[in-house]
């Protein structure tokens, strides 16, 4: 339970900007919910998009 | 006025480092570290790999909070022999201190072992996601990709990874917790208390207390007999689908993870710790050892390993500086493995889970 807490504390990037915390948030979910394979595929071309100004949060 | 090397003997070098330009070849019993240093970068240290203090001993437990939660785990919930994930380990220290000069973290690779507790895992799939993490990193270290990668790859798909896997884990915690209610939340209780006490290695501690709570409450199997002797750690070939099942749900999760955390931040970690002294640590050779280290220790029955930024900072912590402590705490996992073999061993599996 503590090493889960602590791997789940040491995933606090140092700034989030624009949809940052959501990107991190919906790839937890996913990865909670589904599997680490699913929240990869869905983040990657996520966290793109957002650094592109393809979407916006 | 003192000369340069008192002064910066007052700055935590070791005693027997030495100006590089006084440093001759073939004197050396032990060679330098060979690594090239840049023109512009002001004058620095050949250390030795080898040092002798009390914190050199005190700091080779130093990361034992992170390395036994999950070696207990590997052991009791996955069922992996003890021998080859202490014998590879141990090999692991060695080689990283050999190489290296500076008391480099071995640990457990933490989303990798996170994901190995959550879904079913056998020892076969952890050794297929062993080989081709060994593979993957050897490749990318071998060919400089490595640095371009961690580039590319955005800090917050690690970072979710990261959460998603921790609160999987935690979960179970609670999980395991439920079924002993009282003693779950009592451990927790008596961990948070000794969390206040930042020398403390909390896990080693916990999980003595909860063999001998589980033994005075009958709630643990029986203690076993310890026989000596030497054991070997035994061939474990993984078959396709446990490679593809061991890369789908351990490799994936952990390759943002260990390249952020247990390459990068480690390399700019060892420059920080070590600013006036020349040792190969350096993203390149990171990715390079961890690759190796993984394609030989996977066969053998070993656990996932990495480098880790935390657990070099904590060795320095508690007083290592040199490849000493990486001796001792290879000698400590020989010891306990070989000698006490594998009997000894089980005693990881008198931990009762709840705890």
């Amino acid at each position: 339970m503590f090493s889960g807490l602590e791997l789940a504390l040491s995933s606090k990037p140092q700034d989030y900007r624009n949809g940052d915390l959501f990107l991190v948030l919906l790839m937890a979910a996913v990865g909670v919910a589904l599997n680490r394979v699913a929240a990869f595929a869905v983040g990657l071309p996520l966290a793109y998009a957002l650094k592109r100004g393809w979407i916006r949060i | 006025m003192p000369s340069e090397i008192e002064q910066l003997e007052k700055e935590d070098i070791p005693r027997s480092a030495r100006l590089i330009t006084e440093a001759r070849r073939g004197r050396l019993r032990i060679p330098a570290i060979p690594v090239r240093q840049e023109a512009d970068e002001a004058p620095k240290f050949i250390r030795s790999r080898f040092g002798w203090s009390i914190g050199e001993v005190s700091g080779s437990l130093g990361d034992l909070g992170t390395f036994l939660p999950h070696i207990v785990g590997a052991i009791t919930i996955v069922g992996m022999e003890p021998t080859g994930i202490l014998t590879t380990f141990g090999l692991f220290y060695a080689l990283s201190g050999a190489f290296y000069g500076v008391p480099m973290a071995v640990q457990p690779m933490k989303a990798a072992s996170a994901a190995v507790l959550i879904e079913p895992m056998d020892p076969g799939a952890i050794a297929g996601a062993g080989l081709v993490i060994g593979a993957f990193f050897l490749l990318m270290g071998m060919t400089g990709v490595v640095s371009r990668l961690a580039r590319v790859l955005p800090g917050t798909i690690a970072a979710g990874l990261q959460l998603g896997l921790g609160l999987s884990l935690a979960a179970l915690g609670v999980h395991l917790i439920e079924k002993q209610l009282w003693l779950g939340v009592a451990m927790a209780a008596f961990m948070l208390v000794l969390m206040r006490y930042p020398r403390m290695p909390v896990a080693l501690v916990a999980i003595v207390a909860g063999i001998i709570v589980g033994q005075l409450l009958g709630i643990g199997p029986l203690l076993p007999v310890l026989d000596f002797g030497w054991h070997f750690p035994q061939l474990v070939i993984p078959s396709w689908a446990q490679i593809v099942h061991g890369t789908q749900n351990a490799v994936l999760p952990q390759i943002p993870f260990t390249l952020t955390n247990a390459i990068i931040v480690t390399a700019a970690v060892s420059r920080q710790l070590f600013p006036k002294e020349l040792h190969p640590v350096n993203e390149r050779n990171l990715a390079i050892t961890t690759g190796l280290g993984n394609l030989l220790a996977a066969p053998c029955g070993g656990y996932l390993m990495c480098h880790g930024a935390g657990g070099i900072a904590g060795h320095v912590r508690f007083g290592a500086r040199t490849a000493t402590a990486r001796y001792l705490s290879a000698l400590r996992l020989s010891l306990s493995e070989s000698v006490l073999a594998q009997a000894a061993m089980r005693c990881f599996g008198q931990f009762p889970t709840r705890c």
